[in-house]
Parts: C-alpha cells; structure tokens; sequence
C-alpha cells in the first residue's frame, strides 16, 4: 500500500509547496508517514511565518462591516491571505463574511486553507453554503481539497454533500485522499449499499482506471467494511472483473489485492482464482513475489486450496516456487499459521524433482517444524488408512 | 546526504525534528529546501501585495485605525 499512500502524499506536499507534482518525484523513495510529516511542517511553518501579521489582520476585521471586508477579501487580499486569517477569526464573524463571499472565491479559499486551524468556523459554516462550495471544488476536480474537509466536517453535513455529489468516481478520488482512516471508515458506514456497489464498479470497470485508488481505500477502511467491499467487487460482472486482475498487474498492485480477495466469500474466491484471467504465467508470477515479498503466502495459499486440480499443478510446478528462498518462506508461513493440511496436496502434485526440494528446505528448518509436517502427514494420511 | 544540507532543511522547517531521510541523496534534500524557500518567498511577495492593495479599498475614514492595527 506504500505506493499509493505515497502518491497521495507527494500529491498534498505539492499543493502545500504550490509546485508540480513531477518536481518531487524523488520523494517516493521515503515512506508516506516521511512525506506526510515534512507536509505538515512545510504547511506549519508557512502559516506561522506571519503568524503575528495574521491575527493583526483578523484584527481589523472587527472595525469594518462585513459586506466591505468580502469586497477587500476579493479585490485586495485574495484566497491565500483570506485562507490564512480564516482559523483567527470567531467563528460567527468568518461566517457573517463567508455569506457574502462568492461560491468561487470560497473554493478558491479552501483550497489554501488548513482545515485543521479552521475547525470551528468549517462547523458553523451553514450547510448550504458547504454544498455550493463542494459543488464548485467538484467541478474544478479539487479532490485533495475535499478531502482534508472530511476530516473536519459532520455526519450531517458529509451525508448533504455526498447526496449532492451524484459522481461516483469523484467520491472515490476524494476517498483515497481522505487523511483519517477511521472517518473514512465513518463515511462509508453512510452510504447505501447500492452507492457502495456502484463506487466498486466505476474502479474496477470504468475508463478512468481507478482500481488502485479504491485498492487504497478498501485497505484503509475497518475489517467488516472490508469485507463488504471485497465482497461487492466480487458481485461485479466478468468483464470488470477482469478490467480488476488487469490493471492490478499493470500496476503492480497485488500485495493491496491479494488480502482484498482473502476478504471475499468462499464462493467469489473460487470463481476469481480460476478465471482464465489469472491462470496467465506473467500474472502467476506476479502473484507469487507479492506473496513473496509483502508476506501473504497465507493468504495465497488459502486460495490455491481453492483452484482446480490443473491449475493447481501448473502453478506449484513453476520456476518462480523452484527456489530454496521462496520454500523456505512458504514453509514458515505455513508452519506458524498451521496450514500443513492446505500446502501438503499441493507438495503432492510437484514433480519429483520439486518435492526432494521441499523436503529438504523443510528439514533445514529446524526439527521443531520436521516434526509438525510429520503429524500433518500422519492426519492427512489416517483417513486413507481407513479408507 | 550531508549535515549541512540536512540542517538548512531543519532551518527552513522552523527547526524542528526531521522524519528520516536517509533515503534521499544530497541534491534532493537541497532541491525539496529550495522548494519551500520558494514557498515561503512567494507567500512573503502575496501578502505585501495584498497589504497595499487591501488600504486602498479601506474608507479614508478607517485607513488610519486599519494602519495602526496592522503597523503598530
């Protein structure tokens, strides 16, 4: 998930720095927690440059009518400034001034503002003027924006704006932005299923490739939410599915999918894992460094278990698995989550060749982890004895 | 990454504690300190700007008061 994560938040660093994206692509090489952090101190340290200036500013604002301080908002101090004074201003007085302000200047407003340092006058914002401005950021695509809002403003005021905001796919691009999982979480609690339904089918069907945003989101939401969402993806027809297993190799996004599809139902696992989609070799081979590298053999050989016979010698007898390295993970990840019954038909199906393999990456594990095997050999076999 | 480097990024920070780094050669720490010179530059040039511009829409009346709030 770090990618995407960091995609986001090279995004925010950006539009806090007022330059391109593509200037600080370097930044992909620190964590997003490293990025985020270098934001909100470049963010902090913009703000508190003039912080004095600012409250003396908020300060004249109590000598002048409201009507005349929006005309010197707009014509004289513009969105930055404004954005910067809004949070040292009472709450009521912001929103006396915010009336009379364009829906335009506004968004042009929020755009610089930290919603963070403005808590209290977002709150007191009247619910007519949050749609007006939310529909004017849509329209302009200024998703990061809206999304540092969710943070801020309530169930009421979310659920107006997300009735308003008929667009699916822009739900789900403020939804990968959104800082604060547990509101996002919060929010998608709000949602009807069918809307949830269709979010899935715009990512994963739609022309807008938007599958690793919502890949995003379903990892940041709560377990339960997941599995619903992993479950409405599975629902979906064949062709999106299909456009799903597609862009998740283009991207190279499968150690975000594979613990997705581990959320789905038996039955949806069973008929992903054995779409002719994923018996290509390119997308088995990815598959199988994800499980490598971010550590999902669990996950993976959970649905191997569900693969047909053929499928399933085909892919345990592929180079990618002929290595010391790669056995030794599978057997660890086996060993400590006791999944000896799920690897050992598959062992069963190597060559060979690939089974003295196994065997001896196995006992070079220890004789602790020799002796589970044996007692899982023994149980698998005990039913045959009898039989 | 040199200290130098690391600490004119801290100071252009406020001084605070940076996030680890580590990963980013000397040139991009200089680059990313640049960039928020910039910033910070461009938001200084905004607000002086904005100053003069903002007394001239003020009542002859208030501009004195305004002033004193603004320069004292």
């Amino acid at each position: 998930m770090s990618t995407l994560a960091q995609r986001a938040e090279v995004l925010k660093l950006a539009r806090v720095l007022g330059t391109p994206p593509s200037q600080l692509e370097y930044l992909h090489k620190l964590d997003a927690g490293a990025i985020r952090q270098l934001r909100e101190q470049a963010s902090a340290t913009l703000f508190d440059a003039h912080r004095k200036l600012f409250q003396r500013i908020a300060a004249t604002t109590k000598l002048l009518p409201a009507t005349l301080i929006a005309v010197i908002a707009e014509k004289a101090i513009g969105p930055l400034l404004c954005a910067r004074t809004t949070g040292l201003l009472a709450p009521e007085r912001a929103v006396e001034i915010a009336k009379r302000l364009k829906a335009g200047f506004l968004a042009d407003l929020c755009i610089e503002l930290d919603p963070r340092s403005a808590r209290d006058v977002i709150a007191a914002m009247p619910g007519d003027r949050i749609i007006e401005v939310s529909r004017e950021l849509a329209r302009r695509e200024e998703f990061i924006t809206m999304a540092r809002f969710v943070d801020c403003l309530d169930d009421d005021a979310i659920r107006a704006t997300m009735e308003d905001l008929r667009d699916d796919e822009a739900l789900l691009r403020i939804g990968f932005f959104v800082e604060d999982k547990q509101r996002l979480s919060d929010i998608i609690d709000l949602l009807p299923r069918e809307r949830l339904l269709n979010i899935v089918r715009v990512a994963a069907g739609g022309d807008a490739e938007l599958w690793p945003e919502a890949l995003a989101m379903i990892n940041s939401i709560d377990e339960a939410q997941r599995r619903q969402m992993a479950n409405l993806a599975a629902e979906l027809e064949e062709p999106a599915i299909v456009k799903m297993i597609a862009s998740t190799q283009a991207q190279g996004l499968w150690s975000a999918m594979l613990p997705v599809v581990s959320m789905m139902n038996n039955d949806s696992q069973r008929r992903l894992i054995n779409l002719p989609a994923l018996q290509n070799e390119a997308v088995l081979i990815a598959i199988i460094q994800a499980a490598d590298s971010a550590e999902l053999w669990q996950q993976l050989l959970q649905l191997i278990a569900l693969m047909d016979h053929d499928s399933q010698r085909h892919l345990i007898n592929m180079p990618a698995l002929q290595n010391d390295a790669v056995l030794a993970a599978i057997i660890q990840a086996v060993d400590s989550t006791d999944l000896w019954p799920q690897l050992l038909p598959l062992v069963a199906l190597m060559d060979n060749a690939g089974q003295a393999r196994a065997a001896r990456v196995a006992e070079s594990q220890g004789a602790a982890v020799v002796a589970r095997l044996t007692d899982s050999l023994r149980s698998l076999a005990k039913p045959a004895a009898h039989a | 990454m040199s200290e130098k480097q690391l600490a004119a990024l801290s100071k252009e920070l406020g001084g605070k504690p940076l996030p680890d780094l580590a990963a980013l050669s000397t040139p991009e720490i200089e680059s990313i300190t640049e960039s928020l010179r910039r910033a910070r530059r461009a938001q200084e040039e905004q607000l002086k700007r904005a100053f003069d511009s903002a007394l001239g829409h003020i009542p002859l009346l208030l501009r004195g008061p305004v002033r004193k709030i603004l320069l004292p």
